[in-house]
């Protein structure tokens, strides 16, 4: 058996592209993370008070994911709920993180990569070809990282690994001068995004996505709220072709889905054996509807072709930005928001075991602990959005490399395709390898 | 060309004359003082000077050509060198040019390994420019030759592989003193720690030898100059009590022309003898003896004396203290006052006399006793509010002596020095010997007030119950928290035996001595035949109506009188002077002598309790001490200890909380070291998080550097030893010495103390390869750094629990006194074989 | 001429570069520069001739010594971004990973410690890249510039210490506890960590997490001298989390 392995490059981490060749014919292509972390490992044998600030360092794009996951999991232990202000806190520093980090998705890897997909361009635009390809793009695209990055900073501490989330709540009393700020970041980025997705309209919506992209199928995962768009509170959906599978709440996900420990993957229990999709898209078709009609008019500016396509998670990822900073805006104007904050003391621990969910802006994140009797931890499981992406990502890089190589039999370009399929999915690669 | 064209230049005289002065100077060197900008003009010039320079790696040099140039013309080199000469006044180089000196100690080295291989060694070492080989170094007759060898090679820096520093370092540094600053003398101990403990394996000392002097090499090569300072000596001595041994002391210095501040707190001198009735083997009565005393020291110019005085606050260096004092009001002008005692008869309020231990009541202005000085009446500070609403004695007063709004007066001095002669406090915790006078049962101070002829009694030996003599009189002789007897007990016990027999000598006298007490106590003699003398395990004293009944192990004596004699316990005002005053207490709470800083001493029972002989003497030994400080008239230090770095300090104060000696401070944000009170131990450098901090002389950077270099040492396993320089190096000294062997494949460093060990340098020798470190320092009671060696303890004790059994195996911790010789060779040898064993386990 | 950069991700969250990518300045850098290798930016792979390689993360593969050999053959200047470079960081609690900083393979030139690295520091740090100058970092601990400290040592250092966060939910900015955390019994490690962070998390009334890594020595031993100092609870002496936080001494043979 012969191998050829490519690295990846443009992706937020190390990664490589593993093609098994048998006999001249390729069996399979994987995406293959060369570096494991071991953070399950890391994490045992800590205090509880101790897991969130060190799970925060599971990635540094999804951190407020991971920490708010975290503390969400010890709540859970504790059987203590953070206070009114502190749920909406943690939002705002979900959506700040969401901005920065689809944004930067978007610009630096996403971008570039649609004009060789769309046949604008031969090669993907070199970084400087980039910046200057649109400078108001650039800039609008730039406003928006900074946006992000400062709505965590503000309310966070920090932007990068936040200081203030603790397990019960955030440790945090805001002001009026932080809400008057926020609030214009997030009309800016709203601004911003209606410029953008216009812009992104006006360049690509005319051409269709090839076949390569188009999904084959899977079941979704996401979370909701009473059929709402939520990320913080609800219940996982797993849907596929618009039909609900399953309706659960976090702590019945063993009978769907659960992993073994120290081992990596995600085990799927479903009938049909299907790939499961996670992140902005699957959130989209889990409730089809935003709910403001300014957005759904944006997705049906894009056919049919373009909805079936993994090429579409980026416009959704656009639009995504938007409807989270409008729900930003409403929190903002949430009168409990300024009333003192108190963080609720974790006295007595209740349960030796915990999960918590949030919608991390690459999908579905569940942390399990289970303690033992000193109180310190002795199993962790940590359920990430790429890893369960990575099956589907498989099997169309298998399927299309096959494709590619029965009519031209070139490795560059199948190297050149699985690289820009892979990066199409927005692999978070430093949460894989955890 | 001949010599008088190439000396036709200036700057070529120049470059001449100070390669002559400095022997070895670079070439951007040589550009900088002479002031050149171009390289070419400089090229020039040296091509000019033709042979009588030479070039090596780094710098010019004098040939012998040269030398003889300046030697055979001997010009006056002003002239020569033209008009300004400021130049040749810039002494030292950045250049190190170390020389190497290796005795052989009588073949004592030379016989084990080959002085050969070990000289071709050591010169391939970089900065090593000269080695030496001497037979026997420490022998006066060698002087003359190292000077001129060090000079001829323009050495600054000197490393001498013999015996042990401790055995001949200060012979060594005076055949450098004015060659060589001390601090550039490094010393591989390649006798006691090599050759003397490694005679069955010549090959492994030669390769230990040479790495030992490799390290010595580039420990002395990262020497930077150390600061000295002056410290213009004031001749004069504050002395804190002015009891016995304050007045001995001071009559003492005051003889030898030094100025003496006699500070008292109480309103007299004389302190607690003075109330005694008589001191054994004097003859005389105490209070006679005392006067005599006070007399002799009034009349003493140089002596001022300062009663009702406290003091506030030090500073300052020894030989150069500044002292403030607080005189307390005593309400009675001293000048004024003549004695008459009309004040005190007027006087009519009643309160307890202290000086009579209570047995009397005086009046609220009063003269402590007859003979106190000075004599003028005085007003406790605590009673001049009720005084102020009557002031009937001040108006009694003829004079006008009396001023009740006298003020507190602050007072400055200066001194060179400071001594704390505040005697001891009485033991006081008699509640379960139903301690009370008006029954009889009565302290050892209460019972020589009633012995005295001033006392309450006059002198006659009476039941203070019913003013009758006692037929029996029964004395239990050590009370007190400690767990010996203080020596002066036996001789106190014969002294109230004579004096009871002389006036009662009916009266049944029995005397009872703890057994457990008089087992610790040393060189503690009694007649064990004499009857009258009781060794009890239990006592017991019950009253059985107005009787007194003794039961000591079962056995019953009736009394009529009980003395307890109490011990001596430590001041109470100690702990309070500590903050002030710079000592620290030994483990029964006494001032503890060994750790006191420079510029300050005490005398008397503050140490201890001390018989009237053993204060004297003590007295006077101190004296001596005083004395021969304060006849210089600088003094010089080369400062050892801790460097400051303030740009790298962020106040966190872990150094503070580290130092035993409280010789940093922050003032005004800002971090201070009180350098006459710093001793060099580095335990704060152990501590500093960041660079703010480090020892002068032994620097952390030499440390990682010895480090780096042992590790050279490719035999597994291998051992790194620190060793603190009193106990742990004297011991493996000592264990070469007795020429005990143990492996080779251990290196030793000196550190100041163990505390200065910290986490990173083990962290460091695990990393270099060593397989197991050693901490070898002093006894936790004898460290001559107060607690550090506590400290180091914490450290290895929390690095164990971190790490587990890695670090439980891999690290041990001794504490060993410079003697135990055998236990340190006993040490090495097995922790050597435990390291071998798992080393074979593991592969 | 543009200077060549190399910006290379080891094992890392990637947070150091996201930092960075989120600087004020990161437009005119990207314009000023000239980027030879960036995963997350650029396509192009080759480790080439270089003046600055930036390396974020720590060393856990032996793959990536010969990465970093090759890096730093090509480069003028190696600087370590972030805490996992320069130190290990979180990684090191792992006990089946290995964490270790990049100098212990390769020569550094100079570090930019944080995790992530404070904006601010970062910043500067990378202006003086772009002028070619050395790296400048603060060289005084977190006390420096803390609001809460107190120079009475008695009262910081004889509590004893045994939280990790307080307790007291305070939240009231005006009348929050304003005594030195350890005088309070909560672990800081305020003093045995770099300045340069601003004292952020003391400012939000959260304990130094000492994520700046240490001035002097490595974090291990410089946590253990400082707690071996103070009155540690028994329950703390023996968690790893608190010792090996950022960073694991080298202590195999």
């Amino acid at each position: 058996m012969k191998k050829v392995v490519d690295v990846c490059t443009r992706v937020e981490g190390h990664g490589n592209i593993k093609i098994l060749l048998q006999k001249d014919e390729i069996t399979s292509v994987n995406f293959d993370l060369e570096i494991f972390r071991a953070f399950e490992n890391l994490l045992l044998d800590k205090r509880l008070i101790d897991v969130p600030r060190i799970a925060s360092r599971i990635c540094g794009l999804c951190h407020a994911s991971q920490t708010i996951t975290s503390c969400k999991a010890i709540e859970s232990m504790y059987e203590v709920e953070p206070s009114n202000q502190s749920v909406l806190l943690r939002r705002l520093l979900m959506i700040g993180e969401l901005i920065k980090s689809h944004s930067m998705h978007f610009f630096f890897q996403a971008f570039p990569d649609l004009f060789v997909i769309l046949d604008k361009q031969p090669k993907p635009l070199s970084l400087n070809e980039l910046i200057h390809f649109d400078p108001k793009l650039t800039s609008n695209m730039y406003e928006l990282i900074k946006i992000g990055n400062e709505i965590v900073n503000l309310f966070g501490g920090r932007s990068v690994h936040l200081i203030t989330p603790i397990i019960g709540g955030v440790f945090f009393s805001l002001s009026k001068k932080e809400i008057n700020i926020a609030r214009k970041y997030l009309q800016n980025s709203i601004n911003n995004l209606k410029w953008i997705i216009e812009r992104f309209q006006e360049i690509f919506s005319q051409f269709d996505p090839p076949d390569v992209y188009s999904l084959p199928n899977p079941a979704y995962m996401g979370m909701h709220n009473d059929e709402k768009y939520d990320r913080y509170n609800g219940l996982l959906r797993l849907a596929q072709n618009n039909k609900i599978i399953a309706d659960f709440p976090v702590y019945k996900h063993s009978q769907y889905f659960d992993k073994q420990e120290d081992i990596r993957g995600i085990d799927f229990y479903l009938k049909n054996d299907q790939n499961i999709l996670v992140g902005p898209l699957a959130r989209y078709k889990i409730i089809n509807d935003y709910g403001i009609d300014e957005l759904q008019s944006y997705i049906g500016l894009f056919n049919k072709e373009w909805q079936n396509s993994i090429l579409f998670s980026n416009v959704i990822r656009l639009i995504e930005m938007m409807f989270v900073s409008y729900e930003g805006l409403s929190i903002l104007d949430d009168t409990e928001l300024t009333q003192k904050n108190e963080i609720n003391p974790i006295n007595f621990l209740r349960n030796n075991e915990g999960l918590g969910m949030v919608e991390a802006p690459r999908g579905t994140l569940i942390h399990y602990y289970h303690v033992n009797k000193k109180r310190l931890i002795d199993k962790v499981k940590l359920f990430i959005a790429t890893e369960i992406n990575l099956p589907i990502i498989d099997e169309i890089l298998t399927t299309q490399s096959q494709k590619l190589y029965e009519r031209t039999g070139d490795f560059n370009q199948i190297k050149k395709q699985a690289q820009m399929i892979i990066r199409s999915f927005d692999p978070c690669i430093s949460c894989a390898t955890h | 060309m001949d010599i008088y064209s190439i000396l036709s230049h200036p700057f070529r005289r120049k470059i001449l004359l100070l390669l002559d002065k400095e022997g070895y100077i670079s070439y951007t060197e040589l550009m900088d003082r002479l002031g050149l900008e171009t390289t070419g003009q400089l090229n020039f010039h040296l091509k000019k000077l033709g042979t009588l320079i030479n070039k090596d790696k780094k710098s010019y040099f004098l040939t012998e050509d040269g030398k003889r140039v300046i030697n055979l013309m001997n010009i006056d080199k002003k002239i020569l060198a033209g008009e300004d000469i400021e130049y040749l006044d810039k002494v030292g180089s950045e250049i190190n040019r170390v020389g190497v000196i290796i005795c052989k100690c009588n073949t004592e080295i030379s016989n084990l390994i080959s002085i050969n291989a070990l000289e071709n060694y050591i010169k391939r070492i970089p900065n090593v420019v000269a080695v030496k080989i001497f037979d026997n170094l420490c022998q006066e007759k060698n002087l003359e030759k190292i000077t001129k060898w060090s000079k001829d090679n323009y050495l600054n820096k000197i490393v001498i592989a013999a015996c042990s520093p401790k055995t001949h370092l200060h012979i060594f540094e005076r055949i450098f003193d004015g060659v060589i600053d001390k601090v550039n003398i490094e010393i591989a101990n390649i006798r006691e720690q090599c050759c003397w403990v490694h005679l069955k394996e010549p090959t492994l000392a030669l390769k230990k030898a040479q790495i030992l002097i490799e390290a010595a090499v580039e420990r002395v090569a990262l020497q930077k100059d150390v600061q000295v300072k002056t410290v213009k000596i004031e001749k004069s001595c504050a002395i804190l009590g002015g009891g016995i041994a304050g007045m001995t002391l001071a009559l003492n210095l005051s003889r030898a022309g030094i100025k003496v501040y006699l500070i008292e707190k109480t309103p007299t001198l004389g302190g607690k003898i003075a109330r005694w009735s008589k001191i054994y083997g004097m003859g005389d009565c105490s209070i006679c003896l005392m006067s005599e005393m006070i007399g002799e020291v009034v009349k003493e110019k140089n002596i001022e004396i300062l009663t009702n005085t406290e003091i506030e606050k030090v500073s300052g260096e020894v030989g150069n203290f500044s002292i403030d004092l607080v005189k307390k009001p005593r309400y009675v002008d001293e000048k004024k006052c003549t004695g008459c005692k009309r004040c005190i008869e007027i006087c009519s309020i009643e309160k307890s006399n202290q000086y009579e231990f209570g047995l009397t009541a005086r009046k609220l202005i009063y003269i402590p006793y007859v003979q106190s000085y000075p004599y003028a009446p005085v007003i406790d500070q605590e009673d001049i509010e009720t005084c102020r609403q009557c002031r009937i004695c001040e108006r009694a007063c003829n004079n006008n002596a009396i001023d009740l709004d006298q003020k507190f007066e602050k007072i400055r001095i200066r001194v060179g020095t400071k001594v704390i002669a505040i005697g001891a406090d009485f033991y006081s915790e008699l509640k379960p010997y139903n301690h009370n006078p008006q029954n009889d049962v009565i302290i050892s101070p209460e019972f020589e007030r009633i012995l005295s002829a001033d006392g309450p009694t006059e002198g006659k030996i009476l039941k203070l119950s019913d003013g009758k003599p006692p037929k029996s009189i029964s004395i239990i002789q050590g009370l007190g928290p400690f767990d010996y007897l203080a020596e002066y007990c036996g001789t106190l016990a014969i002294k109230y035996l004579e004096s009871i027999y002389s006036q009662l000598p009916d009266c049944k006298i029995n005397i009872f001595f703890d057994l457990n007490k008089i087992k610790k106590s040393t060189g503690f003699m009694l007649d064990p035949s004499d009857e009258r003398f009781h060794y009890y395990e239990n006592i017991e004293i019950i009253e059985k109506g107005n009787k007194k009944i003794i039961i000591s192990d079962s056995e019953q004596y009736p009394s009529d009188m009980i003395v307890l004699n109490v011990n001596f316990v430590p001041n109470k005002d100690l702990k309070e002077l500590r903050k002030t005053l710079d000592f620290t207490l030994d483990d029964h709470g006494f001032m503890s002598e060994e750790t006191l800083a420079s510029g300050i001493f005490g005398v008397g029972s503050i140490k201890g309790p001390l018989d009237y002989n053993s204060v004297i003497s003590s007295s006077n030994d101190v004296a001596i001490k005083i004395i021969s400080l304060l006849s210089n008239d600088y003094l010089i230090t080369e400062f050892s200890g801790i460097e400051i770095k303030e740009e790298n300090c962020g106040l966190c104060g872990l150094c503070i909380l580290s130092c035993p000696y409280n010789a940093i401070t922050i003032e005004a944000d800002k971090i201070a070291i009180d350098k006459f009170k710093c001793k060099g131990c580095g335990t704060c450098v152990s501590v500093c998080p960041t660079n703010a901090l480090d020892l002068n002389i032994d620097t952390t950077e030499k440390i990682l550097k010895s480090i780096e270099v042992f590790s050279k040492f490719n035999l597994r396993p291998k051992i790194i030893a620190f060793c603190c320089r009193s106990c742990g190096y004297g011991a493996a000294d000592e264990a070469g010495l007795k020429k005990l062997s143990y492996n080779p494949n251990i290196f030793i460093i000196k550190v100041p103390c163990t505390g200065r060990v910290d986490t990173s340098l083990i962290f460091k020798s695990f990393e270099l390869g060593f397989d197991g470190v050693m901490i070898i320092g002093c006894r936790k009671d004898s460290c001559r750094y107060i607690n550090s060696v506590d400290q180091v303890r914490q450290k290895v004790k929390l690095l164990k629990e971190v790490l587990g059994p890695i670090a439980e195996n891999r690290i041990i911790r001794k504490s060993l006194s410079a003697v135990e010789g055998n236990k340190f060779a006993e040490i090495v040898n097995s922790f050597y074989e435990r390291l071998s064993e798992e080393i074979k386990n593991e592969t | 001429m543009k200077p060549n950069f190399l910006i290379e991700s080891l094992t890392s969250c990637s947070g150091c570069i996201s930092t960075m990518i989120s600087l004020d300045i990161f437009p005119q850098f990207l314009d000023k520069v000239n980027l030879v290798r960036c995963s997350f930016m650029r396509d192009e792979n080759n480790i080439s001739e270089n003046d600055i390689a930036l390396i974020e993360g720590c060393v856990s593969e032996e793959k990536q010594i010969d990465i970093l050999k090759n890096i730093r053959s090509k480069s003028k200047r190696v600087i370590a971004l972030g805490t996992c470079a320069a130190f290990g960081g979180m990684l090191a609690l792992s006990t089946v990973k290995e964490a270790e900083p990049i100098s212990n393979y390769i020569e550094v030139d100079g570090i930019i410690p944080g995790c992530p690295p404070p904006s601010k520091l970062l910043g500067n740090c990378i202006i003086r890249l772009l002028e070619n100058k050395e790296i400048i970092l603060p060289e005084k601990n977190v006390c420096a510039d803390c609001e809460f400290r107190t120079d009475n040592i008695e009262s910081k250092f004889m509590k004893r210490i045994n939280k990790l966060m307080p307790r007291e939910y305070n939240l009231d900015i005006e009348n929050k506890d304003k005594r030195c955390f350890l005088e309070r019994g909560i672990l800081c490690l305020g003093p045995i960590t770099r300045d340069g962070c601003e004292s952020k998390c003391i400012k939000l009334n959260l304990p130094c997490d000492g994520c700046m890594g240490p001035i002097k020595n490595d974090f291990t031993s410089n946590a253990i001298n400082f707690l071996s100092t103070v009155n540690l609870a028994k329950g703390l002496r023996k968690y790893k989390g608190i010792f090996y936080r950022y960073s694991k001494p080298k202590t195999k043979r």
